[in-house]
């Protein structure tokens, strides 16, 4: 049950990413991409990470959206200006999934190589949990996460900075 | 971890955070004072920088680590952070001027040199891939926006554009690099990554090409350089010679920190590699660098052949060794004292919003400027590598410890180019001292002047007398190979 259920949403990702890069219409890609960002959440749930998998669509396929969605409204893209190439189509699609199979078939090679090492400890109790995560969040990666606070800062001074009108 | 573990971990970073509280003073002083009194924000900025080098000097007495090994705070992240400072703090002196004649924005762009340097820190001391990353994107996040900071100059903000383009795509890389290691040795620790290293698993070879990738494209180094010279020409000049020697320090820092700690268990590999990036970069740089007619974009490519050089070293501390270690952090650091001059000259004779940058626009300072043309000319010997400069001295170390490690070849390819590399810095020097001018020349400006000073004074004295500087070098690699108990 659980591994048709995966390659259901693991399918839906992939299909939703590729159609994100393909479709002409931005506003579809945009849509396309919620697809991905969902199944990606569903496939949090099946490693046990519950609150990532509500963050993320609470975040990414919430929020993140909308603000993708008005900028390509904002930007009012002409749609011939987005003549997706079809030239050579097949053999650009060809190569694509030449390379996404030699990747898949090493890595499939590898991470097999890595878990016969066994070091995948089980799981605490309170793992994916809103407190599991609060607890390794400030304790163990604390630092990261101040950090991650900089670079918020950092990039909203130089928003500011690029967009404000005017030097003084 | 527990409570008091974090609050003594948060103790020992003092210097980051210093800088980070400079940064955010800055910011939020700027909007609420008017007109000509922002320009006193450049004191604020000046003192925090001061502040976080007299705090880091602690770090080269007793090396330790924070955050239960995340951050490694040895003389090694020391040596580095110093070259960051002392930068970002002469950048600052030689943005003021250019600044206020540009009429950039004074507060945003004094708060984003402190917030990228602080990042530079974190970087130049990060074990572990988390912190490493979001140090790489403090730094990298705020250079971008520095880069397109002259928003009515259309080549400033198509250089700002490109580079945060560029620049994100090879975050990703790096970052995908990462997942791939994490995915491996489920560690985000270089140390732990290290002890799990395991050659024949293919993603940890993936994993460790991909990361390769991505810090060499943050040194400009071939095959990933292209975006060098376009950048290096758009930006603001000021910002140029900033990020030409910060960035570039802080991506080695981190290039030699993840190489040896974490992928040793594939050493010879990434030495080969490195072998002929390295010989490619240098010869690139010094080729495009010839037929060049602007003296900015001239320097772009220079600094790609500088990043070649600085390679040299790093090749030759293949196993550990400290004689190439140390020549590497040498040679950064001398060619922060160098290129910062060049470029600070070039802020010097821009005025009224147009930069100085080909070579018409220095041609025949030497009548007008005398002093501004002896410091032009020291600092092009300098960068050709001509005693008795610091230039010559830092080459003949990285040289040096490429035929002390065996790399023969290298070492051969490298003098070659440092010949070929004369031919166009005494050019400059051709334009500046035997034209007649063109141009009228900007009138004197003392604040500059005093970072030019330092800098000509730095470039002679520590290459007339090294041996301090070049000591603290060797006692700073130490530590390094002492952190992971190298031989």
């Amino acid at each position: 049950m659980e591994s048709v259920l995966f390659y259901i949403f693991a399918a839906a990702s992939v299909a939703g990413a590729l159609l994100v890069v393909f479709h002409k219409n931005p506003i579809a890609s945009a849509l396309s991409l919620v697809l991905t960002l969902f199944s990606t959440a569903v496939l949090f749930i099946f490693l046990l990470a519950h609150f990532v998998a509500a963050i993320q669509i609470l975040v990414y396929a919430g929020a993140i959206m909308v603000l993708f969605m008005f900028t390509v409204m904002f930007l009012n893209i002409r749609e011939e200006s987005l003549k997706f190439d079809a030239q050579n189509l097949p053999v650009k699609l060809g190569v694509l999934l030449l390379i996404l199979f030699i990747f898949g078939y090493f890595a499939s090679i590898g991470f097999k190589k890595s878990f016969s090492l066994n070091h995948a400890a089980s799981l605490p109790e309170s793992f994916g949990t809103v407190e599991g995560v609060g607890e390794v969040l400030f304790k163990d990666y604390l630092l990261p996460f101040e950090l991650t606070s900089v670079l918020i800062v950092v990039a909203i001074l130089g928003v500011v900075a690029i967009a404000k009108r005017g030097t003084d | 971890m527990d409570l008091s573990e974090l609050f003594k971990s948060t103790l020992l970073i003092g210097p980051e955070i210093a800088l980070i509280i400079t940064g955010i003073i800055v910011m939020v002083v700027d909007p609420l004072i008017k007109g000509e009194r922002k320009r006193n924000l450049f004191w604020i900025a000046l003192v925090g920088l001061a502040v976080g080098f007299i705090l880091n000097l602690e770090r080269f007495h007793n090396g330790t680590s924070a955050f239960s090994g995340a951050l490694s705070l040895d003389g090694f992240a020391a040596y580095f952070n110093l070259i960051f400072i002392i930068g970002a703090f002469l950048a600052t002196i030689l943005s003021k001027d250019y600044i206020e004649s540009m009429n950039l924005r004074i507060g945003e762009y004094y708060a984003l040199i402190i917030f990228s340097t602080s990042g530079m820190m974190i970087l130049s001391s990060a074990r572990e891939f988390m912190s490493l990353f979001l140090g790489f994107e403090i730094m990298s996040v705020s250079v971008y926006v520095l880069s397109g900071f002259n928003r009515r100059s259309v080549r400033s903000a198509e250089a700002g554009i490109k580079y945060l383009v560029l620049g994100g795509f090879s975050s990703a890389i790096l970052l995908y690099g990462i997942a791939l290691i994490y995915g491996a040795s489920g560690t985000i620790f270089l140390d732990e990554i290290a002890a799990n290293f395991n050659a024949s698993n293919p993603l940890y070879l993936a994993g460790t090409a991909l990361i390769l990738t991505g810090f060499i494209f943050k040194i400009g180094a071939f095959p990933l350089h292209q975006w060098v010279p376009d950048i290096y020409e758009g930006a603001p000049v000021t910002v140029t010679g900033f990020m030409s020697v910060g960035v570039k320090a802080a991506a080695f820092a981190i290039l030699l920190r993840v190489l040896f700690e974490g992928f040793s268990g594939i050493e010879a590999n990434w030495m080969q590699a490195l072998w002929i990036v390295s010989a490619f970069t240098m010869t690139i740089g010094n080729l495009a660098a010839i037929v060049q007619t602007s003296i900015k974009r001239m320097l772009a490519y220079s600094s790609i052949a500088h990043a070649g050089y600085a390679l040299v070293g790093v090749v030759a501390s293949y196993g550990g060794k400290e004689l190439g270690l140390s020549s590497v952090m040498y040679y950064l650091f001398a060619y922060m004292v160098m290129n910062l001059g060049a470029f600070g000259v070039l802020a010097y004779l821009s005025k009224d919003g147009k930069e100085c940058e080909t070579f018409d626009d220095i041609s025949g300072i030497w009548r007008r400027k005398p002093l501004t043309a002896i410091a032009l000319g020291i600092f092009m010997f300098s960068l050709a590598g001509i005693p008795p400069t610091i230039g010559f001295f830092a080459k003949y170390r990285v040289f040096l410890s490429a035929v002390k490690a065996e790399f023969f070849w290298l070492a051969i390819i490298g003098i070659l180019n440092s010949v070929i590399s004369a031919y166009y810095y005494l050019r400059v020097l051709v334009y500046a001292y035997m034209r007649e001018e063109s141009v009228v020349f900007p009138r004197f400006k003392p604040t500059s002047v005093v970072a030019l000073t330092i800098l000509t004074i730095g470039t002679l004295l520590l290459g007339i007398l090294p041996l301090n500087s070049w000591d603290l070098a060797i006692k700073a690699a130490g530590s390094f190979l002492l952190t992971f108990g190298a031989k």
